[in-house]
């Protein structure tokens, strides 16, 4: 049986629950439930500053105009501007596992990424992007990283892809 | 004349990663290289607007009286005589901030032979550039894209290569 469940979408909630119980056989202890909220966010942020989308195809092509507001290429999409969204996936402890989803403000945003901007005002047919959630395997490498107390692997991943990003500014503060 | 530069792009990251990122810059030295990077970069391209005609010509009989740097030259605007004043500089790394902190020494600046017996320390010098608005300020070397980009790969290399898990 998966212990990804399904991702739940709405303007007011976009999230997705994992049952833990069902991969370790017990109710997972809290730090087993804390690590896998940790590592489930490195993932989703990785992978959607990567440029892939859930299904590990690439996300769709900015508009032009877009592209030209935030200064990079149009296939440079990475779902950061000033990476509130991003920053806004978080956890909590569940019965039997972890429910991942998007914290309220950012929520009405990631719903629209994540549907294709379904009943918005003026955006009509909007690229879809679904950043958000994670696969059964992902989820499965989390839990079984997260038993055997190993966060290397993710780690690396994370690393090279940070670092890509990063740059320096005088601080005028 | 203290400048502060900062890190971007880390807003995603997680906490315990900044901070292993922190420990690799510092492990790796990187204050050390930026500011090997900078020295070079004022001695070689210069700072600020032209020298004024004045300076030019103390510049040239100072010379004549004191032992200069091999990057000095009397027409060219790079805080260069003897080499001390960019020798002066400082550069820290604030791990836990992933700031970079530039100053300079307080001590004072040795005389110049046959030149003012006033004497005024490394950073009040840099401070005094600063303020005659002659774009002087080591802030500056920050908007050359070329220097920064090249500083920014030799960032990113020390924390690929000093990263722990």
């Amino acid at each position: 049986m998966a212990i990804a469940g399904k991702i739940k979408l709405s303007k007011s909630e976009v999230s997705q629950s994992f049952n833990l119980d069902e991969i370790y056989g017990r109710k997972p202890t809290s730090q087993e439930v804390q690590n896998f909220i940790e590592l489930a966010k490195e993932r989703i942020i990785e992978r959607s500053q990567s440029g892939v989308d859930l299904n590990n195809e690439k996300f769709k092509r900015y508009s032009e105009d877009y592209a030209d507001f935030k200064g990079v290429s149009r296939s440079d999409v990475d779902m950061t501007l000033l990476g509130d969204m991003l920053l806004s996936v978080n956890g909590d402890a569940t019965r039997n596992g972890v429910k991942m989803s998007i914290d309220g403000d950012e929520a009405p945003k990631a719903f629209g990424h994540m549907t294709g901007f379904k009943g918005h005002p003026t955006i009509k047919n909007g690229p879809k992007r679904e950043f958000f959630g994670l696969t059964n395997d992902e989820a499965e490498l989390i839990a079984e990283a997260v038993q055997e107390q190993t966060t290397s692997f993710f780690d690396q991943i994370d690393i090279a892809s940070i670092v890509r990003n990063i740059g320096l500014v005088v601080d005028d503060n | 004349m203290t400048t502060k530069i900062k890190i971007t792009g880390l807003d995603v990251a997680l906490k315990s990663t900044r901070l292993k990122i922190g420990r690799a810059i510092a492990k790796g030295n990187f204050a050390g290289e930026m500011r090997e990077q900078m020295i070079e970069e004022v001695r070689r391209n210069g700072l600020g607007d032209p020298l004024a005609p004045s300076t030019i010509e103390t510049r040239r009989y100072l010379a004549q009286h004191n032992t200069t740097d091999k990057a000095y030259s009397a027409s060219k605007a790079n805080l260069t005589f003897t080499g001390a004043l960019l020798n002066a500089m400082t550069v820290k790394f604030l791990t836990s901030r992933l700031s970079f902190i530039i100053d300079a020494s307080t001590r004072k600046h040795k005389r110049y032979k046959k030149g003012s017996k006033q004497t005024i320390s490394h950073r009040e010098i840099f401070d005094a550039l600063e303020k005659q608005g002659k774009n002087r300020s080591l802030s500056e070397l920050f908007k050359r894209s070329r220097f920064l980009s090249n500083l920014t790969t030799r960032l990113k290399k020390t924390i690929l290569d000093n990263y722990e898990n």
